[in-house]
């Protein structure tokens, strides 16, 4: 390998800004990874209802060959509405074995990660929220412009600018639909009230989503098929990010590698990889000067585990996610009046609650209901299916959902370990919700459900969902930034201690996690982290 | 194996005529006969009720119409409600289907109101209705095993 090398492990988010950052310094990068490869979306110019048309067999492609996309009313276990095209994200891999309690995980081993299949919410954290990092905002806040103008994100500048500084210029909104713009204009005409007595805000999203062409990703023109894989590269995912990797001279993408450990002296200089072909094939050595470990906060604590086996660590607490509550509501003017296949899917308004009372902010997202499959709500109402679907059909333009998050805090209760199991070292992820969610979660979601009817919509308080923890996909917390030092966490630089050079820059380094979606401060802190190592 | 000879009644015809798709079966057969054997919709329901609504289902239209409102409130893990989420998930994928269930049917929140109530009361009538048959059908099935 040449000398000077970095070695990136995961092509996710925060490892393709990372490899991003340090190409732009000149520095040469390889990155190791599984990277199964989604395929493409094609007919970039077809809107949904006419690439349907399109499709050869239909109920194949937004089905399954097996029905991987059906939802029957036997189904247990959380509904999370991706397509078969997007199976291969989430496939398990042979060998990495887990076991979880009060925690449900979603692993990729994807080119591109679980981003590959996020909505874009692009959330920064605010100068509070990262008070716990060793490093002061103002070097996120550098970052979080570097990755906004890398990936483009597009908003306006309206209440939420107080609450998400970044990006300070965002490109234009998407174009709303119409159940959004009617939300907007209730919100405009309660908006002291909402202020005064709710503590809320709300405005446009900020999302992953160009408006404008740039370079082989095109401008978003609502084609409706967003739940399926963008055509046009308009929603940015992390593929896009390495294809960009792959144009420039230095940069080495290396597929089919799974890094089972590290090897380091006793001085904590780490200096050989153990890789495994995922297709079969001897294990291999990779001599290495310098590694950034970026392949997610479980598949990063995997591979520290399997690493420090011999040295009596089997366990890192502090395991965070958010806790997400998913709120269905009804617009009842909107009732009978259809909806837009032709827009955004996902959610296209954010809000913010202070609710008060020592409880930390909560950030909710809301989504008009577009192009989603329609089976799985049709059988949840409470009538014959065939009287259901006439209902339905006038119903769907007034729904939408609230995705509820709430924020968490590291606990040693919440631990990633290794154990062996049967003779086969085994990832254990243990979960245990902090002790005041019983009661911030029902006072939380009161003042959603308030929130919403100042905005004319009608939320059922059954129809809430509580969400498993590790539905969000926000792990993070397990090798966290600390200002103390202490073996297993990350100084300022990203840099593990007590090794001289290995670094983290996934989830795995947050010392807190605020109630929002966090993609885009992982590129942003894996864009700083490359900065400091390319500099 | 072919769908109208599965053990469970009703067809497909009669459940996307039913469900005001009449001409849609032929091009929906393929994918049904798929998806129903991987997910287990093939055989015959081993509770005599899931027998007695498909024997009720089988009897046209009105007797799915009650079979699908008793199923509703009382199987709604059973088989026959299983095979219809299975043809109206198969029809919102069909583009011409698709196109039609996109579409309201009312034309504003009154309208959609009144159609909302008639729906309710029509559900609860037809609920009321299937008591009796099923109550028959079920016995029978107990009694025979679903031989005779």
């Amino acid at each position: 390998m040449t000398v000077g090398t970095v070695v990136i492990v995961g092509s996710g988010a925060s490892g393709v800004a990372l490899a991003l950052s340090l190409l732009e310094r000149g520095r040469k990068v390889l990155m190791l990874d599984v990277g199964r490869e989604v395929v493409r979306a094609d007919h970039p110019d077809l809107a949904f209802p006419a690439w349907r048309r399109s499709l050869a067999d239909p109920a194949e492609t937004l089905l399954g060959r097996s029905g991987e996309a059906l939802v029957l009313p036997d189904h247990d276990g959380e509904y999370y509405g991706f397509p078969p095209a997007k199976k291969i994200i989430f496939e398990g891999l042979e060998g990495f074995d887990w076991v979880a309690d009060g925690f449900a995980p979603l692993l990729s081993f994807a080119r591109g990660g679980l981003a590959e299949a996020w909505t874009g919410g692009s959330y920064a954290f605010t100068p509070e929220e990262l008070e716990g990092f060793p490093f002061p905002a103002d070097e996120m806040g550098e970052a979080y412009e570097a990755v906004a103008s890398e990936i483009g994100i597009s908003g306006a500048e309206d209440d939420l600018s107080e609450v998400f500084p970044h990006p300070a210029h965002p490109l234009p909104p998407v174009e709303a639909d119409a159940h959004t713009t009617r939300l907007l204009a209730r919100y405009d005409l309660a908006r002291e009230t909402l202020r005064r007595k709710e503590s809320c805000v709300l405005g446009r999203a900020r999302l992953a989503v160009l408006t404008r062409d740039r370079g082989e990703r095109k401008a978003c023109t609502r084609l409706g098929r967003c739940l399926w894989g963008c055509p046009r590269g308009a929603l940015y995912t992390p593929s896009w990010g390495l294809a960009r990797c792959q144009e420039r001279d230095g940069f080495t993408y290396r597929p089919g590698i799974r890094v089972l450990r590290i090897e380091a002296t006793d001085g904590g200089d780490v200096r050989r990889l153990h890789l495994r072909p995922v297709d079969g094939g001897a294990d291999e050595v990779l001599e290495v000067e310098t590694v950034v470990l970026a392949a997610g906060t479980l598949a990063t604590a995997d591979i520290v585990l399997r690493s420090l086996a011999g040295v009596g660590v089997d366990r890192l607490p502090g395991l965070m996610d958010n806790r997400q509550v998913l709120v269905p509501f009804v617009s009842p003017g909107r009732l009978g009046k259809g909806f837009e296949p032709e827009s955004y899917q996902y959610h296209q308004l954010a809000m913010v609650i202070e609710p008060g009372g020592g409880a930390r902010q909560i950030h909710a997202l809301i989504t008009t209901l577009k192009t989603a499959m329609i089976h799985p709500v049709v059988q949840s109402l409470p009538i014959g299916l065939k009287g259901a679907l006439r209902l339905f059909r006038d119903l769907h333009g007034a729904l939408g959902l609230v995705n509820v998050n709430f924020a968490d805090e590291r606990r040693d209760e919440s631990f990633v370990a290794l154990e062996d199991l049967g003779g086969t070292a085994t990832l254990r992820v243990h979960y245990e919700p902090p002790p005041l969610e019983r009661t911030r979660l029902p006072a939380g979601l009161r003042r959603v459900r308030r929130v919403l009817r100042r905005l004319g919509a009608f939320a059922p308080r059954s129809m809430a969902h509580v969400r498993p923890m590790g539905a969000s996909v926000h792990y993070a917390g397990t090798l966290p930034y600390s200002a103390n030092g202490g073996d297993l966490t990350l100084d300022a630089a990203g840099r593990l201690r007590p090794f001289r050079n290995l670094y983290v820059a996934d989830g795995s380094a947050l010392p807190s996690l605020p109630s929002k979606n966090l993609t885009y401060t992982l590129m942003a802190n894996a864009w700083r982290v490359g900065r400091l190592l390319g500099d | 194996m072919n769908a109208e000879h599965l053990p469970p009644a009703p067809s497909l015809d009669m459940m996307t005529s039913w469900l005001g798709f009449p001409d849609t079966a032929p091009r929906l057969r393929e994918a049904y006969e798929r998806l129903a054997r991987a997910r287990g919709l093939e055989a015959r329901p081993p509770r005599s009720l899931d027998r007695a609504l498909d024997r009720l289902a089988s009897w046209g239209r009105p007797g799915l119409a009650l079979a699908d409102a008793f199923a509703a409130r009382f199987r709604k893990r059973g088989p026959l409600r299983r095979r219809l989420i299975l043809v109206l998930a198969l029809l919102e994928a069909d583009p011409d289907a698709g196109e039609v269930l996109d579409t309201p049917l009312s034309r504003g929140p009154a309208g959609a109101v009144f159609r909302g109530v008639i729906e309710a009361v029509g559900h609860v009538l037809l609920l009321l209705a299937s008591i009796p048959p099923m109550a028959v059908l079920a016995g029978w099935e107990s009694a025979t095993g679903g031989r005779g």
